[in-house]
């Protein structure tokens, strides 16, 4: 059967919003809020980035007086913030909430207004966050707020609550995503696609997904206890009183270093999409490379200590944690062979923007990698500890990681957002202007930790001989800010340019099947899959027997005028049923609005506020769970 | 007629099969969001053993251990709500109309019981929470886990309300599997919170 135009338009209106302001905000359509995820974290990057710039050049030469030591905490503390919460997590989300549906062949994702409640939660705590600003009290205890500094002896005032209870609140957001790209990647592949099919991202996510379920509980928990000693001094981290300031970072850590991975996952996973695509060739091992990728999520969990080398632990715990650091270099090294064995064996390599940009990051990442395994080194980890040479590896790391992975992911997949080819030229600016000006700044930084420069420093004497090596770092991170400059003009100007075709990179995966801007319910009929490459290994993506077709084509004309969706087996892809989708909902603003009033209410101690907040959060609960979606009855099931 | 059902399955067929489905979207929903409560419950229990550890005297000098009496009929009540989970889920599976109303809110009562016991067990402790890192997690964690158990009672009371409309029993018959699966694990976890609060001074009052 194939769908006709008025099943189509049917289709394009049950699944879209009303074009009005109330539409708007009840979008709940995974495009929208994934590109709105995207949009916010980018202003969220360019905000980080202004930050950073303020600290190099206040460092580039000794003695500058641009900020003062409190304005400096409070700086690279949002810059940390900003960077860590606000814009690689939510924006790595955004790709994934954008193009996984396309992707993997579903209409949307299962839950979503859980996805339109994590884009306003983020939105809010983001705003909630910054906010601190107009009232003088800027978080200023770091990224990790390691106590007892952040305790309420040592930071008394309302900065260290914005950052507890904005970054809690902000959790709710990723775990929110998390749990429903978990559950899309289970039960909402298209038919076919079984977990072996499963493109090298979606996997990618899939452990992200698994990571964050298991990593982030901890720093609500954490946060929840240093909040309540900070509110009511209830003594968890003070050791006068029995507490454990060690606990704090046990908490912080056992969430933070697997939040790298968060960070490093979705990046390599899209890299791995690029790569064949741009060579013609699919990816080599990609067994090897999902195996990898498991055992990294895995093996993230096992090595939090390794931030903790110089608190004093005993010698056999950090010796085991050392070990298990270095063991990280084996599911990298299968990752980066097979890029770099890929692209041998396409031999042909079509070097476009998003190519470039991988190409980048196999340079970068490796290269961050290679200095992680320095500090995986227990004797070097106590001497390089709390310098320059941290933040250099780190940079690279999270820079050659995520970042270079983002822009290479925003060239490569722009036309699915825009409809848009971006400029290869411009591109081309914003590539090498980036790539040369972060390696201006970072590696100047790992000689500056060797020479001993403390990080968290907000000047230093004339007499150390940091000077040139600060100054060559400053004009590194101009010259990468022009390159983000260049993309955001590449952005603008690009939208002038004409259509892109359905698969302008001739690529093999789903995301591509149809026309370059997605309608409103992704497919019709839906795809079969039965191939990793269906794109370039089958024919046509449709339905091929009869079977099938029972399944995949009579979606196309919704009954009741409701959003359906296929759900599938969670191993092979077999259809097994059809769910039913809620509609556009304002619920979601609401309960994100209703939880930062009681969230207001609980920072500035005005109870009444935060019982409002807190009774608005429980109404809107109610309301969500009881409009839900009403299915008809079923006379088989009324039976007594 | 074919040899494979699949294929006389009408569209509408296949639409109300919906409601057979073994794992729906909301189970993998809440499968997932239970592992996130078990790993806030994982980390109360880190939280509590990895202060204890640090300590000599648990609870510290000037304090009594506590007493188990309304502790131990708190936990009871709150595993005897978890089973009035089960019976009413029991009784919905049979198709009658209603039929889960007395389990849904009999769990309610006896999670409310379970918090009342324990905050009626605080009301007699004589310490405040902020005198030692013992009274700290005495109090906090048990909160953390009301919060949780707070949640779970309101899914239970729109259930119940949800009983009383005609129409929505493939939705409710998710839906009380979803509740029966958050509610058993925190009749767990909670359980298990409890006894690491109540039972360690008791068990190892000198490191």
């Amino acid at each position: 059967m194939t769908a006709t135009q008025v099943d189509l338009d049917r289709l394009q209106r049950v699944w879209d919003a009303p074009p009005t302001f109330r539409g708007w905000l009840t979008m709940v359509n995974h495009k929208t809020i994934g590109k709105r995820f995207l949009v916010t974290g980018a202003a969220f990057f360019v905000l980080g980035g202004v930050l950073a710039l303020i600290m190099r050049v206040q460092l580039a030469m000794p003695e500058l007086g641009l900020v003062n030591p409190q304005a400096y905490n409070e700086l690279f503390t949002m810059h940390g913030v900003t960077m860590a919460f606000l814009f690689i997590v939510p924006v790595l989300e955004g790709f994934a909430i954008f193009i996984l549906p396309l992707m993997v062949g579903a209409r949307d994702l299962p839950f979503p207004r859980l996805t339109a409640l994590g884009y306003w939660v983020y939105l809010l705590a983001g705003v909630f966050i910054f906010s601190s600003v107009f009232v003088g009290a800027v978080p200023d205890g770091g990224w990790y707020a390691y106590v007892p500094f952040t305790g309420p002896e040592f930071t008394p005032g309302l900065s260290m609550d914005f950052w507890l209870l904005g970054i809690t609140f902000l959790e709710i957001s990723a775990i929110g995503a998390g749990i429903e790209i978990a559950a899309l990647l289970f039960k909402n592949r298209a038919p076919g696609m079984t977990i072996a099919r499963m493109p090298i991202f979606a996997w990618s996510m899939l452990v992200t997904s698994f990571i964050i379920i298991f990593a982030f509980p901890t720093l609500i928990v954490g946060s929840i206890l240093l909040e309540v000693e900070r509110k009511i001094g209830a003594p968890f981290y003070n050791p006068d009183l029995g507490g454990n300031e060690i606990l704090w970072q046990h908490l912080f850590w056992w969430f933070g270093h697997p939040d790298v991975y968060i960070w490093l996952l979705p990046g390599v996973g899209i890299i791995s999409m690029i790569v064949p695509t741009f060579t013609r060739a699919p990816l080599v091992g990609y067994t090897w490379v999902v195996a990898s990728t498991v055992v990294a999520g895995v093996l993230s969990f096992g090595v939090w200590v390794h931030h903790m080398f110089t608190v004093g632990l005993p010698l056999l715990t950090i010796s085991f944690f050392g070990g298990a650091s270095l063991v990280f270099a084996l599911p990298s090294g299968v990752q980066v062979f097979s890029w770099i064995a890929t692209i041998w064996r396409g031999g042909r390599v079509r070097w476009a923007t998003p190519m470039l940009f991988a190409a980048g990051t196999i340079l970068v990442f490796t290269f961050g990698g290679i200095s992680g395994i320095m500090l995986g080194v227990v004797p070097f980890n106590w001497q390089a500890h709390d310098t320059y040479f941290v933040v250099a590896h780190f940079h690279y790391v999270l820079i050659g990681g995520s970042v270079l992975p983002m822009f290479a992911g925003a060239y490569y997949w722009w036309p699915k957002l825009t409809g848009r080819v971006l400029s290869e030229r411009l591109g081309r600016w914003n590539f090498w202007l980036f790539i040369v000006g972060l390696n201006l700044t970072f590696l100047p930084l790992h000689v500056l930790g060797f020479l001993g420069m403390p990080r968290r420093i907000y000047t230093y004497l004339d007499g150390l001989g940091w000077g040139p090596l600060n100054l060559l770092a400053t004009v590194g991170a101009f010259l990468t800010a022009a390159g983000v400059l260049a993309f955001l003009v590449n952005a603008v100007v690009s939208q002038r340019r004409p259509p892109a075709d359905s698969d302008p990179w001739g690529a093999g995966t789903l995301e591509w099947a149809g026309p370059v801007l997605p309608t409103s319910y992704n497919f019709a009929s839906y795809p079969v899959v039965r191939s990793r490459y269906p794109l370039w290994d089958q024919g046509s993506v449709l339905a091929d027997d009869d079977l099938m077709r029972r399944w995949t084509d009579p979606l196309a004309e919704p009954l009741h005028d409701e959003r359906e969706i296929l759900i599938t087996s969670e191993i092979d892809a077999e259809p097994q049923t059809v769910a039913i989708l809620p509609q556009q909902s304002i619920w979601p603003l609401n309960l994100a609005v209703a939880l930062a009033v009681a969230l207001t209410g609980l920072l500035a101690d005005i109870y009444w506020l935060a019982g409002v907040g807190l009774a608005g959060s429980i109404i809107v609960g109610i309301v969500w769970a009881w409009t839900g979606h009403d299915f008809e009855p079923i006379e088989e099931m009324v039976e007594p | 007629m074919t040899a494979d059902p699949a294929l006389d399955a009408s569209p509408e067929d296949i639409r109300a099969a919906r409601a057979m489905e073994p794992r729906p979207l909301a189970w993998w929903g809440m499968m997932l969001t239970v592992a996130v409560v078990a790993t806030i419950y994982g980390a109360m229990y880190f939280s509590y053993v990895y202060i204890r550890i640090g300590v000599t005297h648990w609870p510290p000098e000037g304090i009594d251990p506590p007493a188990l009496g309304l502790p131990g009929l708190s936990v009871l009540s709150l595993l005897a709500s978890a089973v009035a989970i089960w019976l009413g889920l029991r009784r919905s599976h049979r198709g009658a109309l209603g039929a889960e109303r007395p389990g849904l809110a009999a769990a309610i009562v006896l999670a409310g019981a379970h918090i009342g016991l324990l905050l009626l067990d605080w009301s007699q402790a004589g310490f405040g929470v902020d005198v030692h890192s013992y009274a700290a997690l005495y109090y906090t964690l048990p909160t953390i886990h009301f919060s949780s158990l707070a949640i779970g009672m309101l899914m239970a009371a729109v259930h119940l309300a949800l009983s009383f409309r005609p129409t929505d029993l493939p939705r409710r018959a998710i839906g009380l599997r979803v509740l029966g699966a958050y509610w058993y694990f925190l009749a767990l976890g909670g359980s298990a919170l409890l006894a690491v609060v109540y039972l360690m001074p008791h068990v190892w009052p000198v490191a």
